[in-house]
């Protein structure tokens, strides 16, 4: 996905017309995949497993768990080149961690059953627009 | 409820049984649209040389002996086809068997414009007739006629079977009341009471004169016109397995004897039509002395005024038997188009639902084809016979030349192997018959088609080979679909390794609670609920109210940047989409059940939408989970207790 937003609209004409063509979530990962160096952190799809990262990304969908069971959140954060689960241990609800949200991350990255994974990872909550 | 009404209850299957017929209810059946073509194929000559002023009218007896004779050839080949095909496919098993599937479809196209126009045509002039005996329904032919078509249709799709006596009636009526007229004219010319019909006295503005060339051509004409008259032969032949034993003898005799009944009527009301100077035109303006603002009568309705005076009552039955017949004969088409679709339907030229039987046996699809489009014709040509016609017969001569030379094939198959000597002759014979039978349709054909097409003929020249493309494109494209449908030799049922269960949830109330309830009975490899966030006020709400109700799934939250709620569902369920292309994704959507489509409107639009574009991705399910609600549990009135809701007790604390 990175490859094709980065080498492809080379003119501003095609970069327009590429804009015009493309779904919304398409704008929205080449958004993210931009944000990435400024922020000083690591595209997922370039992380290497077991190593602590920086991401930055918005959470795409957020899990609550049922009330019996093991507490815990559960997120996908999504950065434009890949995304990564993050997992809160032992905690039902964080304020914040919500659909949609921007986040910065600091954590080991792992992956589990063929799914990238974060568990317990220090976050920022990123600011919106409209704070 | 409506339909109940109008068509009546359904009926067992097991009814079915084909009644066998003897020869006299036989007779009826099938040859009133043969028959009936004598109401109007003496008028279709005489219109025709009217262009050449009276001068012409002479040739008439050239034309109808050349009409009557074809007729007879037609017939002998026919009854070729009745011993050498019993089963009843008629031309486009003949045509299909010895010439190829290419040939049989061209017959069954012709076929089917030809039975579209025959109802029509014979409907067009039943009313023509009618508006003869009373001249006031001259105003409305078209209404009259299309309200005719529909009455047909009604009774059709009730499923009269070809129930012998309501058809024997009409016909032998029809039949005996011509044979009266024809020896009761005779009686009076002979003894020296010359017949006068109306329009003796009327003069015809002639178009044109004709000699040599244009008066061949025009005489040609006037035969294409007069070979209406051999229409509806072909439906004896369909019908073969409706005879009682030996079927193929009385299906031969039968067709011999309306044969030699139609030749007889047909020259005795041409003879009658002549012996009286009626003088017929294509356009009223053209017949001089026609008081201004008549329309003339037709020309059995004159014959019959003059043979038997104008207000006595046989003139009147006359009139109405041979409107009758000739709505009999357009439903002779009712019984064979359908019976035909259904045959092309079973081949896969014509999409499936033609082929199967109605709530009353009837192939109520192909019914309501043939009615809808032979209304648009009546009403496309304003109900008029004489612009209809110039449509009609090509495609039954496109079908007779296609048998017959589908016959000569036949025989000489059989030839090749045959070595008992006198079945020898008698095939040989057989095959010169045909022989002589497909030259002359032939014949007649191109002189049809020629004298034919700038008339209208061009309409069915143009609706037949698309017919055929379409019917063959269908066979194709069911061809197709089958081929990759089938499943190889060697396969074996793998069952889904994981299934990964998702109920979509809106809010939090009992269709979906019975959503969740269901998933987890159907024990998926995991199980998730998943909503959209398109207002954090209302999402807070939702969760408390999963957290109250203790719902024993986690609730997954897809963020929605754009307020959309497929894209990011259907791109949520593509995600979860594994490598493994044995693993499924089982999608639940909980539907609410309403009893009127106004009130279903203002429900589920996203669901259908959502459910259409989950169709289109491979290894996702799409479950959908109804709730009925209370206006939709009316509908079904002692049918089964709604289920247990377990969290009935603590739904109603939710909004």
């Amino acid at each position: 996905m990175r490859a094709s937003s980065g080498n492809k609209a080379d003119s501003p004409f095609r970069r327009a017309l590429a804009r015009l063509g493309a779904d919304p979530g398409q704008l929205q990962a080449e958004e993210l995949q931009a944000a990435i160096p400024a922020a000083g952190a690591t595209p997922i799809a370039d992380c290497p497993d077991r190593e602590p990262v920086c991401l930055v990304g918005t959470l795409r969908t957020v899990t609550f768990r049922p009330r019996a069971g093991v507490p815990a959140l559960e997120a996908e954060l999504w950065d434009g080149t890949g995304a990564v689960t993050v997992v809160w241990l032992g905690r039902r609800e964080i304020p914040g961690i919500d659909p949609g949200r921007k986040l910065k991350l600091r954590g080991r990255i792992t992956t589990l059953q063929g799914r990238r994974a974060v568990y317990n990872p220090i976050y920022e909550l990123q600011a919106r627009p409209t704070d | 409820m409506t339909k109940r009404v109008l068509v009546g209850r359904p009926v067992h299957s097991e009814l079915l049984g084909e009644a066998t017929l003897p020869k006299k209810i036989a007779l009826p059946v099938f040859a009133s649209d043969a028959l009936s073509s004598v109401a109007y194929a003496t008028e279709e000559i005489l219109l025709v040389l009217s262009a050449g002023g009276l001068a012409l009218f002479h040739f008439t007896w050239y034309v109808a002996g050349a009409v009557g004779l074809l007729m007879l050839v037609v017939v002998a080949s026919y009854r070729q086809n009745v011993h050498a095909y019993p089963s009843g496919g008629g031309d486009y098993e003949v045509a299909t068997t010895n010439l190829g599937a290419k040939a049989g479809l061209t017959v069954a196209s012709a076929l089917m414009v030809d039975y579209t126009l025959t109802v029509a045509v014979s409907v067009s002039s039943g009313v023509a007739n009618l508006a003869s005996a009373f001249p006031v329904l001259n105003a409305h032919v078209v209404l009259i006629a299309v309200l005719v078509i529909i009455v047909i249709t009604m009774l059709n799709l009730r499923g009269v079977r070809e129930s012998g006596t309501a058809f024997a009636v009409p016909t032998y009526c029809f039949i005996g009341s011509i044979f009266v007229m024809i020896t009761w004219g005779a009686v009076k010319i002979m003894s020296g009471h010359p017949l006068h019909a109306e329009s003796a006295g009327y003069q015809i503005k002639s178009t044109g004169t004709y000699s040599g060339l244009a008066l061949g051509f025009l005489l040609l004409r006037a035969f294409a016109s007069g070979c209406t008259a051999l229409t509806g032969v072909e439906a004896i032949s369909n019908g073969v397995p409706a005879f009682k034993p030996p079927k193929s003898k009385n299906a031969a005799t039968t067709l011999a004897l309306l044969g030699g009944i139609a030749v007889t009527m047909f020259a005795g009301v041409t003879a009658l039509a002549l012996a009286g100077h009626v003088h017929a035109a294509t356009d009223a303006s053209d017949l001089i002395g026609l008081p201004a603002g008549q329309t003339p009568r037709t020309v059995i309705a004159q014959v019959a005024r003059s043979v038997f005076g104008g207000s006595s009552p046989m003139f009147y039955l006359l009139q109405v038997v041979t409107a009758l017949i000739l709505m009999l004969a357009a439903n002779t088409a009712f019984n064979g188009f359908p019976v035909l679709a259904s045959i092309l339907a079973k081949d896969g030229y014509l999409p499936r639902q033609l082929r199967t039987r109605g709530d009353r046996l009837a192939f109520s699809n192909g019914i309501l084809l043939l009615s809808g489009f032979a209304i648009l014709l009546v009403v496309v040509f304003q109900a008029s016979p004489t612009r209809l016609i110039q449509l009609y017969i090509v495609g039954v001569f496109v079908s007779f030349v296609c048998s017959q030379t589908g016959m000569i094939r036949h025989w000489n198959r059989l030839l090749r192997s045959e070595v008992d000597q006198v079945m020898r002759r008698k095939m040989m014979r057989s095959r010169v018959i045909n022989a002589i039978g497909a030259g002359f349709t032939a014949v007649v054909l191109v002189i049809v088609l020629a004298t034919k097409f700038v008339k209208g003929a061009w309409i069915v020249v143009l609706a037949m080979p698309l017919i055929w493309l379409v019917m063959r494109s269908i066979q194709r494209h069911y061809a197709a679909v089958a081929v990759e449908l089938t499943p190889p030799e060697d396969f074996k049922i793998t069952n889904p390794s994981h299934n990964h269960a998702i109920v979509l949830v809106s809010r939090l109330h009992l269709p979906t609670l019975r959503a969740i309830g269901y998933a987890r009975a159907a024990r998926p490899s995991s199980i998730e609920a998943v909503t959209v966030e398109l207002d954090s006020i209302e999402l807070a709400a939702l969760k408390e109210q999963w957290q109250a109700h203790a719902i024993p799934v986690p609730l997954t939250v897809i963020a929605s940047p754009y307020r959309e709620i497929t894209r990011p569902i259907v791109d949520y369920v593509k995600r979860l989409r594994t490598e493994n292309p044995n693993d499924i994704v089982t999608v639940y959507i909980p539907e609410y059940v309403l009893g009127h489509w106004w009130e279903q409107v203002l429900h589920n639009q996203s669901a259908l939408r959502l459910k259409s574009r989950l169709l289109f991705q491979r290894r996702v399910v799409v479950a959908s989970v109804p709730y009925q609600l209370r206006s939709a549990a009316d509908r079904e009135p002692g049918g089964l207790p709604a289920p247990q809701e377990g969290a009935r007790k603590d739904a109603s604390i939710i909004r």
